[in-house]
């Protein structure tokens, strides 16, 4: 399965809170208070994600009469295996420290 | 505020629409749950950034299109005419100069010919690969979408293109 190239930190920090997240579906609103990432770099990030294969997406119920659907995100079994394997790569910078020491 | 957030998400929805029309639908469904105004603006701005960045995309680098996406027509024209307009209006005021006309030098002076030249350049590339569409599937071959606007301006382009080599030309050799 093809992966992301760039790994980086935002990245990282999504495919957290969704593996994090386990097998429950998540709203987009709740993983960017999770990750701390606003709208414009959270949708894209899921839209990679997405198009690689590595999670899962579908429409859930309206929460309240008279508001709309929501959208919900969660890893699939190739997403939880990145996860994994993002988890064990660590960051360029903590692997230069590490290096250097 | 809160219309504002909401004008914004639905202008994201019409400028992403394509591609990434059903994420920006989720992204705006989201803002009836955002807990305040502020957050809500926030959110909207968000989903309007990326809207545009996408349009962008496609815009300036035609071959990232999917072949069932819309063209970005509008895009390209409104790029282009700004991209041509200042090129268009130095290289009116040169001509007018050298036909006689009392324009001081500095009114067309102060650009460099390069950056005109960048400009035009820039509205005849977007508006050509606005045009043009590479075909689904196997088929690699290339069609073309004209567009009265976007002709007009590709055609603005080139005779600005024109313009400004004539002139370096003249400037050269018949030391203008």
């Amino acid at each position: 399965m093809p992966e992301p190239t760039r790994l980086t930190g935002p990245l990282r920090r999504l495919v957290g809170a969704l593996h994090g997240a386990g097998a429950e579906w998540r709203h987009g609103y709740v993983l960017s208070q999770e990750t701390g990432l606003k709208s414009g770099t959270l949708y894209p990030l899921l839209i990679r994600l997405h198009a690689l294969g590595l999670i899962d997406k579908k429409w859930g119920a309206p929460e309240a009469e008279g508001r709309p659907p929501r959208h919900l995100y969660r890893l699939n079994a190739g997403g939880k295996a990145f996860a994994r394997k993002l988890s064990a790569t660590p960051l360029p910078g903590v692997l230069a420290w590490d290096v250097k020491s | 505020v809160n219309a504002l957030a909401r004008w914004m998400a639905d202008a994201a929805l019409r400028i992403g629409a394509g591609r990434h029309g059903e994420w920006i639908s989720a992204l705006r469904n989201e803002l009836d749950y955002a807990p305040d105004s502020g957050a809500a603006l926030e959110w909207a701005l968000g989903g309007l950034a990326m809207s545009v960045a996408h349009n962008l995309e496609q815009t300036f680098f035609p071959w990232t299109r999917r072949p069932d996406e819309p063209p970005p027509f509008g895009a390209a024209a409104l790029i282009g005419f700004l991209a041509v307009a200042a090129p268009a209006y130095f290289v009116g005021a040169a001509v007018l100069y050298v036909l006689g006309a009392p324009i001081p030098a500095t009114t067309f002076n102060f650009v460099s010919p390069p950056l005109l030249l960048l400009g035009a350049a820039l509205c005849a590339w977007i508006n050509l690969g606005a045009m043009l569409a590479v075909g689904t599937g196997g088929s690699r071959a290339l069609r073309v979408r004209p567009r009265l606007i976007n002709m007009a301006l590709l055609a603005a382009a080139l005779l600005v293109i024109g313009g400004l080599a004539y002139h370096a030309v003249m400037e050269r050799v018949a030391g203008w």
